[in-house]
């Protein structure tokens, strides 16, 4: 059954919390919750904890900001969405935040530059770039600060780590973050 | 000059800018879906305070859990409105307030101390 394949891949997978769907802000507040109770359980750090919600939370911004995915049926549209795993990979014994979207084709290269250019610099680095892009707002833009790479690089152990699927002519950006 | 007070969602802060005594609270989560849609009336409101207050001192009590990317600009636009009035004379004293354990707080607030060198930010664990 489903189910079994399912369950199969998250304990394989160490994951936390998946979800693929509609993202919204009332989903936030229950992602928050729901993994704010996890680690609480599991007794993890305060502030891996908050890392990795930081993530989370800019990661399904994203998606929510830049989504192309839709469905539409007869009773109604289903826009925004997205998938979005947090997991313990038990190799390198570190959180990660995985998330995927459909996005427009003509913004794959502005993403592939954006996030190469953060991955060149050290952590210092990066606070430094993230401080410049506030101060000047050149990034930014009527849906967000445009420094949503940024302070998921700034809060990460490795550097960010991306693909593109391309799946019956779409274009899917996938992010993996380690924390 | 009226107050200004906004109720505390679960992703917006509660906000609380006492006109008479020059006392202004934002305390709570900040990830709004549209950031500057939330900040927007705050800054319109606070260069009409500035441009009106005769108070000599305000004092800024920011107390956040959470800020997300799109809030760490606002509150750098905020605290820029600030430090503009600064300069004018009107002084402001910011308690930039997180909990002693929350080392990301620490270090966004310790951020906002460098970038705003002619501003007074306490930094307040508690």
């Amino acid at each position: 059954m489903v189910v079994s394949q399912i369950r199969e891949i998250i304990n394989k997978e160490g994951v936390c919390f998946v979800f693929y769907g509609s993202l919204s802000q009332s989903f936030i507040n229950f992602f928050l919750e729901t993994i704010g109770e996890q680690f609480k359980q599991k007794g993890i750090e305060k502030n891996l904890s908050k890392a990795v919600t930081i993530i989370a939370i800019e990661q399904i911004q994203n998606i929510m900001n830049y989504s192309q995915e839709e469905v539409i049926s007869s009773i109604g549209k289903c826009r925004d969405l997205g998938m979005i795993v947090v997991g313990y990979d038990y190799e390198s014994q570190r959180y990660y935040v995985n998330g995927s979207n459909e996005i427009d084709p003509e913004n794959r290269t502005k993403i592939i530059t954006r996030i190469d250019e953060i991955n060149l610099l050290d952590n210092q680095a990066q606070r430094k770039l993230l401080r410049q892009k506030l101060k000047s707002g050149e990034d930014a833009h009527n849906k967000g600060a445009g420094v949503g790479f940024v302070e998921m690089a700034k809060r990460s152990s490795a550097k960010l780590q991306y693909e593109f699927d391309e799946i019956d002519g779409k274009i899917y950006f996938n992010i993996l973050t380690f924390v | 000059m009226e107050n200004l007070k906004i109720e505390a969602t679960n992703h917006s802060p509660y906000i609380e800018f006492n006109t008479q005594e020059g006392k202004f609270t934002i305390s709570g989560m900040s990830y709004p879906e549209n950031t500057f849609e939330f900040y927007r009336p705050i800054y319109r409101w606070l260069e009409e305070y500035y441009a009106t207050t005769t108070h000599s001192m305000t004092t800024l009590n920011v107390e956040l859990i959470y800020l997300n990317s799109s809030s760490l600009k606002a509150y750098f636009d905020i605290f820029n409105i600030i430090e503009d009035a600064n300069e004018e004379g009107k002084k402001s004293v910011i308690n930039w307030i997180y909990d002693r354990d929350d080392d990301i707080m620490e270090e966004t607030g310790e951020d906002f101390q460098e970038d705003f060198e002619d501003l007074t930010i306490h930094l307040l664990p508690k």
